[in-house]
């Protein structure tokens, strides 16, 4: 017998509508988990720039997309900051371009690699930017630099003493070292063929690296009997760093805008400095106080 | 004798290297200073000893250096 009670009817009608009302809610709540767990699955890779150097450093990015050469800038870091570039999040390889603003007629620049096209343009993107585009100059960037870690901060430092660092940070967060690594430590920290095999692969691995060619040469160099190496070992570049040009400008120092995208803390010690770094560090430090640099007008 | 021309050579090749690419590396002028001599290369050690001091000026190992080869630093 069917239930007609008005009492019956307004209790199950009361359910469809409640029914529905947790059908949508439900609905909602899956569309929300499925974006959260999509965003957490996207690659966010981000750089981050660090400046150790005198004066703020502008910044320009070359890397492909979509089978062509893209570059933009201009990232302004400023003196003894960092920040992070979440522009740029697909990328795992990058060449990279800095300068200065100019003083007293100089410029320093960073880039000895590869020519690209850069424009003055605060917010400048140019396409095919291998070839010289009209009312770009044509300028060498540095790299490339590439990383396979897609979540992850790579860090781009770029030093007092001129040069610049390119870290990643390792896939297994202090475990063992990579080859690199060891090889790295090898070819700056050990002697003798040991050394010698582990810039060798430096050098294998980045035909460009100055740091191995010297520790190379000073260790065949010490390999004979008449030189002894009683120099002290601190050497001028720091791991895979190469030296920027400083190049001088002809006609009226020019201050062109560039934003700054973001603020960051301070860099972070990657790792204790072992006492032979400490004495290439200071080393260098002296080198740069010795050296004369010109005075900044803008 | 030979073992010490074959690693001067190549420590003179790898010197080379690192000067090209970094001309500001004292250690690397002062170190192929030192390989020139031991080539007997005397007026190319002189050069590179001088380099060295104009890279970092007070390099007291190259001022010594020239010293010992007779010449003001």
């Amino acid at each position: 017998m069917e239930n007609t009670s008005p009492v019956s009817r307004r209790r199950s009608d009361f359910w469809i509508a409640f029914d529905e009302e947790v059908v949508d809610f439900m609905r909602v709540m899956l569309a929300v988990l499925f974006l959260v767990v999509a965003s957490g699955s996207q690659a966010l890779a981000k750089i981050q720039f660090c400046n150790k150097f005198q004066h703020p450093i502008f910044i320009a990015l070359a890397y492909q997309q979509n089978g062509g050469w893209v570059t933009d800038g201009w990232i302004q870091v400023d003196t003894d900051k960092c920040l992070i570039d979440s522009n740029h999040p697909d990328l795992t390889s990058f060449y990279y371009y800095g300068e200065t603003n100019v003083f007293d007629k100089k410029r320093w620049t960073w880039g000895n690699k590869r020519e690209f096209s850069v424009k003055d343009d605060d917010g400048f993107t140019l396409r095919n930017a291998d070839t010289q585009q009209p009312g770009a100059r044509f300028v060498k960037f540095s790299g490339p630099n590439t990383y396979k870690l897609p979540e992850t901060v790579v860090q781009l430092e770029f030093e007092s003493d001129l040069s610049t660092t390119f870290v990643v940070p390792r896939e297994d967060n202090g475990g063992p070292a990579t080859a690199a690594d060891t090889a790295r430590d090898d070819c700056e920290n050990k002697s003798g063929d040991t050394a010698i095999a582990g810039c060798t692969i430096l050098i294998s691995n980045n035909p460009n690296d100055a740091v191995a060619y010297l520790d190379r040469g000073i260790e065949y160099a010490t390999s004979t009997t008449t030189i002894a190496r009683s120099r002290i070992i601190p050497r001028q570049l720091p791991s895979g760093r190469t030296m920027p040009t400083l190049t001088t400008v002809e006609g009226p120092a020019s201050t062109t805008a560039k934003t700054t995208i973001a603020t960051l803390s301070p860099i972070t010690p990657r790792r204790s400095i072992s006492t032979r770094n400490l004495r290439r560090h200071l080393s260098i430090a002296a080198m740069c106080i010795a050296s004369s640099t010109p005075t900044r007008l803008l | 004798m030979y073992r010490f021309i074959h690693a001067y050579a190549v420590a003179l090749k790898d010197l080379n290297a690192a000067i090209g690419l970094n001309a500001k590396s004292n250690l690397a002028f002062y170190y192929r200073a030192e390989v020139y001599e031991g080539l007997g290369r005397k007026d190319d050690a002189i050069a590179d000893y001088r380099q060295a001091l104009a890279v970092a000026p007070s390099d007291q190992d190259s001022k010594d250096a020239l010293k010992r080869l007779g010449i003001n630093p």
